[in-house]
């Protein structure tokens, strides 16, 4: 079965409700239950939350919705009703029947139609425990074990890195301690942690919004701890795709960073890649030009390592010389990722005397042999953390004395600070601010000459140096290293043929990533000029992404993040009481010793600092987006981080607004048919806010009756069938792990071989959830395959009836609603039983669970021998109402109804046996003008009401002859007549006020009356449009069944003593006329509620709810189903 | 089939239904089947010999007798009827695990099963007052019975059962008597017995010697009927060698009236007499509680249309079986006692006390079915001069 039932079922065609809070509800029952289809929109997550300045009654608990747990489950199961929690409306406009409304709902990262509520998510998620944990329960189908995921927009570190590693995500889990995790979060982005945990310019941190609150987060160094303790632990293989063998194959050319990464995209994409690297080693400039001691080579190389591990062919020494070669030998595309070899000269007379050395190949040179010949005294030109390398390996090899020269002052040198700490500490000298002019020597460099100098940047002008002062100053050297700057060395190798070069010999490249030549593609440096490791990743995944749709038409399956990609909302706030923490501080080898060798300078965190640093973290984007809790739903499906908005557009013959701040007035139009709860009355207090729920429903109803809906079919009343005659009952028995987390494997285990011992259980077996629509359907399938009769439902659902009562929850009625709504199941015959919530409850050990579980499933098992029908009967409603007296309220309320459909009877001025018209109402004119479906009696004495809803016989006396009305509902509205309506006991009136906002009924069901307090509340116009809509709920349904737990009367032994009916507060049992001159009990259905009172009180058990049986209870006691077989 | 159980056959033989005419006096006799009930007492004797197959209605009927004995008064062929029913009960609820139809959801019959508890501590005694003399050992006890626990399971019905115990031992005080009324004292199991439960019945009646014994007790006295039944006819059945003595309360009131050790008070009015079905027609005591009533002065006892060996059954027994059927029967017996004129109904038993009490309770009967009902001890304490 796809998808979850109705609320994926969008009505083109709906009354709209805007806002939340109880008047919203009360519109939303009264529509529903008259038959019309509601949209209900709001843009709190809870339908429940109530309005600005609406108190609720003063004698209420705090916790209201758990009052309304009962109507509040039955009107969100409603299938006529659509929820929309977190939506807003966006456009109103006038046309056809009425408004065309646009709707846009936030992404539903978490479908609450699905979500079992089991829980695996918060327990996978790492920040559970975190201040403002991401994943709640859901308020919107309260009550709900449902989950709510709090996402807001990508947190800036993320947005930050130019290849989106999601930081958040890894910080969360290192808090956690889950490093291997972790690092898998980094790995779908980056797939060398381990060099940028070392060497990244970590723009992150830098974007990271700490820093306003003390010092951004250390994040290289969490990645850093990360890749080194999993490097401890033995690396995890990094897992692709197996290879097609009609594969594309792809030559990416060079084994920088930019290389590597296209090349390992690439594959996890399903292509065939070989990486052509010209030197004899891997790595590119990360070998050539980052030196050992801030780039181990163990770590270089268990990175490649993996990369070819996971099915990259790496060639060295490969000097690509031409493409068309390349593509000759059946590489289908070709990334060109050479990166910027050659040095920049300084194109000053001298710089070919010996002892003057060109960075990049002299870092080359040392990091690939491992040595070079140095002198004693340095001088490194430029300010670049190029320089910054040659400068402290310089010392490493022998130096004495380095002195750095760069044209910036101390606060622009573009090398990272850091680096800049560091080589000042192992002793290297600065002098900034100046530009060399000379190099002197003979045959070897012995001095540099040097003017202050500052760099002059002209708009659109490559910088010009400008010499601030024409005296020069010198400074000593027998070494000179010039590392001013890199560019392409593509003409060296011959590989420039035919491409179009820019600036700085740079190719050029259009959006995609693609040279002028066909098959040809280009990322990293030799496009960009030099920038940084992550950068030129950055660009390898895009250029990546760009080939992989050139070789299958499918759009580039790289994610740029925006903003806006994810979440909703801002960034959580930085809450005042945060109190600052130092950021950790990596150890490092003393500058005297480091600098003799190439040994790694730092030595990355502990446990320790690395978890207290992460703990640092202000989880920006409350989710991390780690992805967890999506695996932990896999099954379930009810998590998807992806979703997006929704946008449902709807024709709306009415809108009722039950909370103004909803209704933007830009948005409002002029028109008919808009209710504003705000306006119907006073919005002091909840019976207000009510009655003018109710009034804005009549209301609508009057104008929408075309969109009514035929009333659903009810249930027909069946029996479980016994099964072939003279077979026994066919048991099975349906074990709802709830996504695994019902109970340990072993108990589970346990509970289905206990069904075996049962006689007559011809299945059994486990589903992973019976609340979702395909557990349902799976266990439905069985039902009907086994032809089985009596089924055991192990689940948290506690009954199989066709009601909520206060401890129903969104699984419990959504469960039902799949079996035995939407698959047509016979309820009476499942017998659920609620394992889940008692279970586990109080940490039992497996065995104490299995106990509880034995004893659970006994009842069960001996209960599903007694099933029986469930229901009573229907009572066949023929819509026929009588409005008796002709206040006001009364003939909004029969205009109101004839307006609906409804027929109409309206006795004008009524008066009760024996008493007079009081004058107010003897001298009230009679309307006139009325319409052709309201049948007026001008005058009538009233001399009963009996019968109940459906049925009711109204005996009065019209121009002296008696006359006897039927009628399914009969409305008191005038207060001469109040007195025919029943006594309302506090019981009573407390089932109808706390749990229905059932204002009008009495209780009698089905006899309204109109209080006096509501005629002083509202305009009796509103008032009478609220009766009307409370009687159409009853009045409009063609049939109305009984209360499945309403007890039936054995006349065999009744008694007749009226205890029963003494009991009884809701005025739903009476004595009547029996056999043998003895009077007999019996039970008006329609207005018992099932308490069971009546049944305890029988001395005789003539009163027996078939649920709860006498005779099953007394069997529930002494009996034991489970015999070995 | 029933009949292939020889315990059964062995029933049949014992009591005699061989016997039977099928002359249907039985059944014409038999308050069920007059109120409408769907049970016969012939049928069911036709049943049981002929019809053996059809064990949904044997096993329906024989737990649907009031045991009250009016058929066996009637038959002319000497069939122990009820005798028949109370072998059937146990019979069927020893091999079947019967149970039939149990009043008040069985409430009644689980506290008589929780006093077969040999640890059970009851607080039973705490209605003696200063002014009841009584004893913990000695050769005469008086039997409470069930009183103190109707007292609370029926406190709705007014129905004052313990009065009766405290008006026993002011007239045994006044005869001279200072009885052992005992703290640890179980029901007399009489309605266990009669709902077919032999093994709970047998384990009260020996708890009960064991109490009796223990104490010193030769001689019992009781006031109610099913008490007296029990502890004289079936305890012995089940103690072997028991000794007791068992006398009825108004026995000894009798001969001590006689012997003009007893004198009573006026009191002046009309009333009537029910007779318990365990004292009248099984125990044959119809005479004694007329006479006492005669020595008030100034009373003047009416009898119902259905008296002494024909009187109409309170409509239960044992607590089971209690239906609409039951209460068009009570109803019946009320109008009789309406009809004599009488403002007092006296009964010498508890239950019916406590059954045409409870079918008092009517809002809707036509006419008032309310009538005054005293126990006769209670009566005859209230009158000792």
């Amino acid at each position: 079965m796809a998808g979850a039932g109705k609320k994926d079922a969008r009505p083109s065609k709906a009354v709209l409700i805007l806002g939340s809070g109880f008047g919203a509800l009360k519109v939303a029952e009264d529509l529903s239950l008259a038959g019309l289809p509601v949209a209900w929109a709001t843009r709190a997550a809870n339908f429940l939350e109530l309005p600005q300045g609406v108190k609720p009654f003063p004698e209420w608990p705090e916790d209201l919705s758990f009052q309304f747990r009962p109507l509040y489950l039955r009107v969100t199961r409603n299938p006529l009703v659509t929820l929309l929690p977190q939506a807003r409306l966006e456009a109103l406009e006038a046309g056809g029947q009425g408004y065309r409304a646009r709707v846009e709902q936030d992404p539903r990262y978490i479908d609450q139609d699905q979500c079992t509520g089991c829980d695996r998510c918060r327990e996978a998620c790492p920040l559970s425990q975190a201040e403002h944990p991401p994943l709640t329960r859901s308020p919107a189908y309260c009550p709900s074990r449902a989950l709510q995921l709090d996402k807001r927009p990508v947190s800036p570190c993320r947005l930050a890195c130019p290849l989106g590693v999601n930081a958040q995500a890894y910080l969360a889990l290192t808090a956690a301690q889950r490093y291997g995790e972790a690092l898998a979060v980094i790995r779908r982005d980056n797939p060398l942690p381990g060099v940028c945990g070392r060497v990244c310019h970590h723009p992150c941190e830098a974007a990271c919004r700490r820093g306003e609150l003390d010092k951004p987060l250390a994040i290289r160094g969490i990645k850093r701890f990360l890749f080194d303790h999993e490097a401890r632990h033995g690396l995890p293989k990094i897992e692709a795709p197996p290879l097609k063998a009609d594969a594309p194959r792809v030559a990416v050319v060079g084994s920088g960073p930019a290389g590597l990464t296209a090349a390992h995209f690439l594959r996890q994409w399903g292509l065939k890649v070989t990486v052509l690297e010209a030197l004899a080693q891997t790595g590119g400039m990360l070998r050539a030009g980052i030196n050992a001691f801030r780039l181990p080579r163990r770590v270089l190389d268990a990175e490649i390592e993996a990369l070819r591990q996971s099915g990259i062919e790496i060639k060295t020494s490969a000097r690509v010389t031409s493409l068309e070669d390349l593509l000759e030998q059946g590489f289908a595309a070709v990334l060109l990722a050479t990166g910027t070899h050659e040095d920049l000269s300084l194109n000053l007379p001298g710089e070919d005397l010996r002892g003057v050395r060109h960075c990049v190949e002299f870092l080359r040179q040392v990091n690939l042999e491992g040595r070079a010949p140095m002198g004693e005294r340095v001088v490194v030109i430029g300010g670049g953390n190029s320089a910054m390398d040659a400068a402290r390996t310089a010392y490493r090899l022998g130096a004495s004395e380095v002195t750095v020269l760069a044209i910036e002052d101390e606060s622009s040198l573009p090398a990272h600070p850091e680096e800049v700490r560091q080589a000042r500490e192992e002793g290297v000298r600065f002098s900034l601010g100046a530009a060399p002019v000379e190099l002197v020597g003979q045959s070897r460099i012995e001095a540099v000459k040097a003017r202050p100098a500052h760099w002059e940047i002209g708009e659109g002008q490559p910088p010009r140096i400008v010499y601030d002062s024409p005296r020069a100053f010198t400074l000593e050297a027998d070494t000179l290293i010039v590392a001013i700057g890199q560019r392409p060395h593509l003409h060296q190798d011959g590989l420039e043929k035919g491409l179009t070069l820019g600036r700085g010999g740079r190719l050029t490249v259009d959006e995609a990533g693609r040279t002028n030549l066909p098959k040809v593609f280009a990322a990293g440096d030799v496009v960009t000029g030099p920038s940084t490791v992550v950068g030129s990743m950055a660009q390898g995944r895009r250029a990546a992404g760009q080939v992989h749709a050139f070789l299958t038409g499918q759009p580039s399956p790289v994610e740029e993040l925006t903003p806006a990609s994810h979440g909703v909302g801002d960034y959580l706030a930085i809450g005042e009481d945060l109190p600052q923490l130092p950021r950790q501080e990596m150890a490092q080898r003393q500058p005297k010793a480091r600098c003799r060798d190439f040994e790694e300078v730092e030595f990355g965190y502990s446990d320790e600092q690395a978890q207290a640093e992460a703990k640092r973290c202000l989880n920006c984007a409350s989710c991390c987006e780690c992805l967890a809790c999506q695996e932990a739903c896999q099954e379930v499906g009810a998590i998807g981080h992806d979703r997006g908005p929704r946008r449902l557009e709807l024709d709306c013959p009415a809108v009722i607004v039950a909370d103004a701040a909803e209704l933007p007035p830009a948005l409002a139009p002029q028109g008919a048919n808009i209710y504003r709860l705000d306006q119907a009355g006073h919005t002091s207090d909840l019976m207000d806010v009510l009655m003018a729920g109710s009034a804005a429903a009549g209301q609508a109803m009057a104008v929408t009756a075309r969109l009514r809906r035929g009333a659903l079919q009810p249930e027909p009343e069946r029996a479980p069938e016994p099964g072939p005659a003279g077979h026994p009952p066919r048991v099975g028995f349906f074990l709802c792990t709830c996504n695994q987390t019902m109970a340990p494997p072993e108990v589970l285990r346990g509970l289905l071989d206990l069904a075996a011992k049962v006689p007559d259980t011809v299945h059994r077996q486990s589903v992973f959830s019976c609340c979702h629509p395909r557990g349902a359907a799976e266990i439905a399938r069985v039902v009907r395959a086994q032809g089985l009769n009596r089924v055991i439902l192990g689940s948290c659902v506690c009954c199989p009836l066709n009601f909520h009562c206060i401890s129903c929850n969104d699984q419990r009625s959504r469960a039902k609603q799949h079996l035995f709504e939407e698959l047509g199941l016979v309820r009476c015959t499942f017998e659920p039983v609620n394992l889940r919530d008692h279970l586990a409850a109080g940490s039992p050990t497996p065995q104490q669970m299995m106990e509880r579980g034995r004893d659970l499933l006994r009842g069960a098992f001996i209960r599903s021998r007694y099933l029986g029908p469930l229901t009573q009967g229907l009572t066949d409603m023929g819509r026929r109402v009588l409005v008796l007296g002709g206040s006001e309220v009364g003939l909004s309320c029969a205009l109101n109804l004839a307006l609906q459909g409804l027929k109409v009877r309206l006795v004008d001025k009524a008066n009760l046996e024996g008493q007079d018209l009081p004058p107010d109402i003897a001298g009230r004119p009679t309307p006139t003008d009325f319409p052709a479906a309201i049948s007026l009696v001008p005058r009538a004495e009233i001399l009963s009401i009996t019968g109940s809803i459906g049925d009711f016989q109204v005996s009065a006396r019209v121009g002296g002859n008696k006359r006897t009305w039927q009628a399914d509902v009969v409305c008191l509205t005038d207060p001469n007549i109040l007195e025919l309506a029943p006594y309302a006991g506090e019981a009573g009136l407390k089932k109808f006020y706390r749990y229905d906002f059932a204002f009008f009924h009495t209780p009698q069901l089905g006899l309204y009356r109109v209080m006096p307090r509501t005629l002083l509340r509202v305009k009796a116009f509103e008032a009478g449009a609220a009766l009307a809509a409370e009687v159409a709920d009853a009045a409009a349904q063609a049939f109305l069944s009984d209360h499945q737990l309403s007890p039936r009367v054995d006349p065999e032994r009744c008694r007749g003593c009226g205890r029963c009916e003494a009991i009884c507060p809701f005025d739903a049992v009476r004595l009547v006329p029996g056999q043998g001159g003895l009077y007999t009990s019996q039970v008006l259905r329609h207005n018992c509620v099932g308490c069971g009172g009546c049944v305890g009180r029988c001395p005789v058990t003539a009163m027996d709810t078939p649920y709860f049986s006498n005779r099953l209870l007394e069997k529930l006691v002494a009996g034991q189903p489970f015999t070995e077989r | 089939m029933i009949l292939d159980n020889p315990r059964v056959k062995e029933i049949i033989a014992r009591r005699h239904l061989h016997m039977c005419l099928e002359c249907g006096k039985c059944s014409a006799s038999c308050p069920r089947y007059i109120s409408g009930k769907q049970y016969s007492p012939r049928m069911l004797a036709h049943k049981l010999i002929a019809e053996p197959q059809d064990r949904a209605y044997i096993e329906n009927s024989v737990w649907d007798c009031l045991t009250c004995g009016q058929c066996q008064e009637r038959c002319p062929s000497g069939v122990e009827f009820v005798q028949l029913i109370l072998d059937m009960r146990r019979e069927l609820a020893a091999s079947q695990g019967l149970m039939g139809y149990r009043a008040h959801d069985g409430a009644l019959h689980s506290w008589m099963r929780i006093m077969t508890s040999p640890d059970l501590k009851q607080n039973r005694t705490q209605w003696l007052s200063p002014e009841l003399k009584t004893r913990t050992r000695g050769e005469t006890a008086y039997f409470v019975g069930c009183a103190p626990y109707f007292d609370v399971f029926f406190a709705g019905l007014g129905v004052r059962t313990l009065d009766i115990a405290k008006d026993s031992v002011r007239l045994l005080n006044r005869l001279g008597v200072e009885p052992v009324v005992l703290e640890q004292e179980r029901c007399c199991g009489h309605d266990l017995l009669w709902s077919g439960d032999q093994d709970n019945f047998t384990e009260l009646c020996r708890l009960n010697y064991q109490e009796f014994k223990a104490a010193g007790v030769r001689e019992i006295v009781v006031s109610c009927p099913e008490c007296h039944s029990v502890l004289s006819q079936y305890l012995p059945q089940v103690v072997q060698g028991c000794d007791l003595k068992v006398t009825l309360l108004i026995d000894l009131a009798r001969r001590a009236a006689e012997q003009g050790l007893l004198d009573f008070t006026p009191l002046e009015g009309v009333v009537t007499y029910q007779d318990p079905c365990r004292l009248g027609r099984q125990a044959g005591c119809l005479e004694a509680p007329r006479e006492l009533l005669g020595r008030i002065p100034g009373l003047e006892l009416k009898e119902m249309a259905n008296h002494g060996l024909g009187a109409l059954c309170c409509g239960n027994n044992s607590f089971i079986n209690c239906d609409a059927y039951s209460k068009r029967h009570q109803v019946e017996r009320l109008r009789q006692g309406l009809a004599t004129g009488a403002g007092l109904l006296v009964t010498a038993c508890p239950k019916c006390m406590i059954h045409l009490t409870c079918a008092m309770r009517d809002p809707h009967q036509d006419g008032p079915l309310q009538m005054k009902v005293r126990d006769l001890a209670s009566l005859l304490a209230d009158h000792i001069r």
